[in-house]
């Protein structure tokens, strides 16, 4: 059975855990320093005080993966600020073993923004970053996930460089269109490496809106059925923004996503 | 250092007569500068002062407070910690004072404050410089400062403050203590030195704690208390972009104990931005009070007979910096012009409705976040250079610009530095949901 669920920080902020569907799976976000704190200084097995941190979705829904999105506006390439690097790399090791204890299975750093990768070193920043996290948690049920605007051919580089088994690729089955990216190649090469869950959305190039799902550019529809054809995905997470399309629109995402979903069948 | 009295075992498990004995026998030396003016202490050996009155019936017979020399108290001057109004004796108490005095309460002085309530340490230049009982090295906070040193030192057993912008949290918090902002009608201006004349001006209270402040009220006003409530029932916001962002070490420390302790107890603890005005509280905060503080106070002193006519002449050949400072904000060579004004009521206005739509969005009973964000040693009293007012006011302006309920009670950082935690409750909640819902916050973060 495939997993549907959606981005929290796709919600809008109005937008209570408790008026969420209960079977909706859930990516929480990391999203603002004052919260990395409160989780860095709350204890691993405080289940309550996780739930805060996590914006209180961990009490309603089941959290499949946790972002660490605050990342984006601060950067761990060369740019970024030395002493936040260390605060963040040991937020990130604290935050894993408090997913662990969650059983929540993924936790995942976007390079976006500020930490964007950009040029070679930005790449040998990120590898290292990611190398000496998943060897810090090695042995926990937790997978190490980048999400990142690479090509097919350098997502499988950074893959190779971490090198490291708990680490996996996160697909968005529209950012690699943003960044002039065939997601079909990405799928064709890295499907080993990505992590079973996906973000979906959809839109209208150049602008950065959002669509609803099958409306705009992003093959949704094609895109998921070669994943299903692919067989690795267990979860989709639907990465709309909804402060824009409202929960209307999320429920029609939804009911999009699942006639997708019926109508495939996975390779054996 | 005497012990701090809490009110509701005081009135629970002492006699009218005991509590006037220990109200009127303790000969407290003011090594705090607490006091502006106060009754008289008792000869050695003597419980009761020759020609006191005797105590009133009541159930505060016998309990000690401290009025903040702002407000109104027949038998004291009224000085507002200025020199030049040594002479403004009222004619009444303050409403609150004389039903506080009905009730048996006595209050035993006048509490020290910065001069003319212009400032947030309590550094007087007629009356001392309030010293903080709790943590010496630590600003007592201001500007009731002498009223939450009154009551953290053993002097009383509660102090009635104003507060416009923190002046009755931010001492409270900076002494170890527990404080409320009342959400009444706008005071008489003729009863209290005003800063603001738009009612942003509240009387508020200090105690040891949120249950002794309940306790108080409930007497005050007549009415039963309501219960503490069981965790379950609370729900409490927590915002990270104010609530958690850009706070002091230790206040962040504080802050997360608070949340992890309130989560424990099975308390609801939802996280939920603020809006960006928020930020803007108490920029607008003080731009109002540098604009309304003449004209209001200018009324204040026509409705005084005998007194300077005119603000500008109470500071003439004054040399204090507060007096220096009043000049350059809130007289017409520095104060803010309409324009500016009109702005920030604009946003004081947007921040009321941005909070009533927030609790709308929460659904829950109390934004929790810290009094003040920063923490301020005795040594930056002096270099103002050091302590950003901003800074001080950022938390507290908010509560004050909604015109919503406050209050909030001190917890010690694990490096023993105070932390006030600050309560600012939902808009549709009343004074008596709100006094047993802060209570029994209070009572699970500080158990």
């Amino acid at each position: 059975m495939t997993d549907l669920g959606c981005a929290t920080w796709s919600l809008p902020q109005s937008c209570q855990p408790a008026v969420l569907p209960q079977q909706l799976v859930l990516h929480a976000g990391v999203q603002t320093l004052a919260q990395l704190r409160l989780l860095r200084a709350c204890p691993v097995n405080n289940e309550q005080a996780l739930n805060v941190g996590l914006g209180g979705y961990s009490g309603s829904h089941k959290v499949s993966a946790i972002g660490l999105n605050l990342v984006e506006a601060f950067g761990l390439n060369e740019q970024g600020a030395r002493r936040f690097q260390t605060e963040f790399f040991e937020s990130a090791v604290h935050i894993v073993k408090q997913a662990a204890f969650l059983e929540v299975p993924a936790v995942y750093i976007p390079s976006f923004n500020k930490n964007e990768i950009v040029q070679a070193s930005d790449f040998a920043a990120t590898a290292t970053f990611f190398r000496r996290l998943c060897r810090a948690v090695r042995g926990l049920p937790v997978m190490i996930a980048s999400e990142n605007s690479l090509s097919a051919g350098h997502q499988s580089a950074l893959v190779h460089q971490v090198d490291e088994p708990n680490f996996r690729i996160l697909l968005d089955i529209f950012n690699p269109l943003r960044w002039g990216h065939s997601v079909e190649e990405i799928l064709c090469s890295v499907h080993p490496y990505l992590l079973d869950q996906v973000h979906v959305k959809d839109g209208i190039l150049p602008a950065y809106d959002n669509v609803p799902l099958g409306r705009g550019e992003g093959n949704v529809a094609g895109i998921i059925d070669t994943i299903e054809r692919l067989g690795f995905c267990n979860t989709y997470i639907l990465e709309n923004n909804y402060s824009l399309l409202s929960i209307a629109g999320l429920n029609a995402d939804i009911a999009f996503v699942r006639s997708r979903l019926s109508g495939v069948q996975r390779t054996p | 250092m005497f012990e701090q009295k809490k009110l509701r075992q005081l009135l629970e498990h002492s006699t009218p007569m005991a509590r006037v004995s220990s109200c009127l026998s303790v000969d407290w030396e003011d090594r705090y500068c607490v006091f502006v003016n106060r009754l008289a202490a008792a000869p050695q050996g003597q419980t009761s002062r020759p020609n006191s009155s005797a105590p009133g019936s009541g159930p505060l017979a016998g309990v000690g407070f401290v009025v903040k020399d702002s407000i109104d108290v027949l038998g004291f001057a009224t000085t507002n910690g200025t020199a030049a109004l040594n002479n403004n004796y009222p004619t009444s108490d303050h409403q609150l004072v004389a039903r506080l005095r009905s009730m048996g309460g006595i209050c035993v002085g006048k509490a020290n404050l910065d001069e003319m309530s212009y400032g947030w340490a309590s550094d007087n230049a007629y009356y001392g410089q309030v010293i903080n009982p709790t943590f010496p090295e630590h600003s007592p906070g201001g500007s009731s400062g002498g009223c939450a040193a009154a009551v953290a030192g053993g002097a009383a057993c509660f102090a009635v403050g104003e507060d416009t912008v923190g002046s009755v949290r931010i001492p409270a918090a900076f002494c170890g203590l527990s404080a409320y902002r009342a959400l009444c009608a706008q005071p008489a201006s003729h009863e209290v030195c005003p800063l603001t004349s738009s009612g942003y001006d509240q009387l508020g209270l200090i105690a040891p704690s949120i249950d002794d402040i309940s306790k108080l009220e409930s007497l005050i006003h007549d009415y039963e208390e309501l219960p503490v409530l069981a965790p379950g029932e609370l729900s409490i916001a927590v915002a990270a972009n104010f609530s958690l962002s850009a706070l002091a070490p230790e206040v962040e420390a504080s802050m997360h104990d608070a949340i992890f302790k309130l989560a424990g107890a099975g308390a609801t603890l939802v996280m939920h931005e603020v809006p960006d005005s928020f930020g803007s509280a108490a920029c607008a905060l003080t731009t109002i009070v540098n604009y309304e503080f003449l004209p209001a106070f200018n009324s204040y002193l026509e409705s005084r007979a005998g007194e300077p006519a005119t603000l500008e002449r109470l500071l003439d050949h004054r040399h204090t910096l507060a007096a220096r400072r009043i000049r350059s904000l809130a007289l017409p060579t520095g104060r803010p012009v309409q324009a500016v004004y009109e702005r920030a009521r604009l946003t004081a206005n947007q921040i009321k409705q941005d909070v009533v739509d927030y609790f709308q969005q929460t659904q829950c009973q109390v934004l929790i976040h810290p009094t003040v964000a920063i923490n301020v040693a005795t040594s930056d009293i002096h270099s103002h250079a050091s302590t950003d007012p901003l800074a001080l006011a950022r938390h507290v302006s908010v509560a004050t610009c909604a015109r919503t309920i406050a209050m909030n009670f001190s917890m010690t950082s694990p490096k023993g530095l105070p932390v006030g935690i600050e309560m600012l409750c939902a808009p549709t909640i009343d004074s008596k949901q709100a006094l047993a819902i802060c209570r029994t916050i209070e009572t699970i973060v500080k158990d």
